[in-house]
């Protein structure tokens, strides 16, 4: 059985733990590590430079791709491209455009112009679009223009004076 | 402005150190950073393992992350238990010490306490339970109330009172034994 120490006892820690008290008595963390603490707080309050850096770069990347995506939604790759512009003109509208196969894609951001004209069945079979049994005719058309001069895409708006 | 914080809580100091307000850190820091450096100090034995603890705890403070809840504790046991378990994970992984001997154990405190007798005391209480060795420290070193010490260490102040007598009473029979045997030395 372990004997308890009475009160006496207890004296002989009270003189060593007095000094103990005082010896450690304003003992702490030197200034420096405030310091640090306060300027690790400031530096997690300010979002970091880097940081937005990245974020714009990121975002001018993002904005580019979607552009470019959205680009090559519109114009179909070359081989469909080719059968897309046999235009057969019992079925034209004069809604679409029609892409002109293998024109250079346009850069992102590039301005196009619409002009309209009238053209030969020659023309169109020039910019590489098909009209089959039109040769020799003529019709109005609008001509979608890119800023190197070049034809992008054409639509046919009237086949008057179309010859069968 | 730092007055005016002065009465704040903990918690409160903490909730506006949060949101931005970097008077609130500074004040939590005075308040709070002397008492857990010491008590590092007091379990560890090493200055460098006080400062370091002391400084992580307070920086897992400003982490966004931070698992402080107020409904279920006070900032100060929350405190307590992080230097608590940092001191516990930075012993076990220092190098070993060369020498058990009572009176050298202390190593870099031996200039600090500068007394046999003392000594002897920090050593006995660096090897008390942790529960037992932190009621002492807090209420017979830090000289915190019965309530401040039960706060820290999260648990009724009967508990604080309870460890408090049952630590003395090893305390004291330790340093008997140890009296006893230098005694017996010298015969």
């Amino acid at each position: 059985m372990l004997s308890m120490p009475g009160p006496d006892e207890f004296d002989t820690i009270a003189a060593p733990m007095e000094r103990l008290r005082d010896a450690f008595r304003g003992e702490r963390s030197p200034r420096g590590r405030k310091a640090a603490l306060l300027a690790e707080f400031d530096r997690m309050r300010r979002p970091a430079p880097h940081f937005q850096w990245a974020f714009a770069v990121a975002a001018s990347v993002l904005v580019l791709a979607s552009a470019g995506l959205m680009w090559r939604g519109g114009a179909p790759p070359p081989e469909t491209r080719a059968q897309a512009a046999v235009v057969e003109m019992a079925g034209v509208d004069g809604d679409d455009f029609v892409p002109v196969p293998y024109a250079p894609p346009l850069a992102a951001g590039e301005m196009v112009e619409v002009v309209r004209t009238e053209l030969q069945a020659s023309a169109l079979y020039r910019m590489g679009v098909l009209a089959p049994g039109m040769s020799g005719a003529s019709f109005d058309a609008e001509v979608m223009v890119g800023q190197d001069g070049l034809p992008r895409a054409v639509r046919v708006l009237a086949t008057d004076g179309f010859e069968n | 402005m730092f007055e005016r914080l002065m009465d704040a809580t903990d918690e409160e100091l903490f909730r506006r150190m949060k949101s931005g307000d970097r008077v609130a850190l500074e004040r939590l820091y005075e308040r709070r950073e002397p008492g857990l450096f010491r008590y590092a100090l007091h379990v560890s034995g090493d200055r460098t393992i006080a400062e370091e603890t002391t400084h992580e705890a307070f920086l897992a403070l400003l982490q966004p992350g931070v698992r402080f809840d107020p409904e279920r504790g006070c900032l100060e046991g929350y405190l307590y238990g992080m230097v608590r378990n940092l001191v516990r994970v930075a012993m076990r992984t220092r190098p070993a010490e060369p020498s058990r001997e009572p009176a050298t154990d202390s190593g870099v405190l031996h200039g600090l306490i500068g007394d046999e007798r003392a000594e002897a005391l920090h050593h006995a209480i660096r090897e008390l339970p942790a529960a037992y060795r932190d009621a002492v420290i807090l209420c017979d070193l830090e000289e915190r109330s019965y309530e401040d010490a039960a706060k820290a260490m999260e648990c009724p102040v009967g508990t604080v009172r309870s460890r408090l007598h049952r630590a003395r009473s090893m305390l004291a029979a330790k340093l008997q034994g140890l009296r006893m045997a230098a005694a017996g030395e010298v015969r």
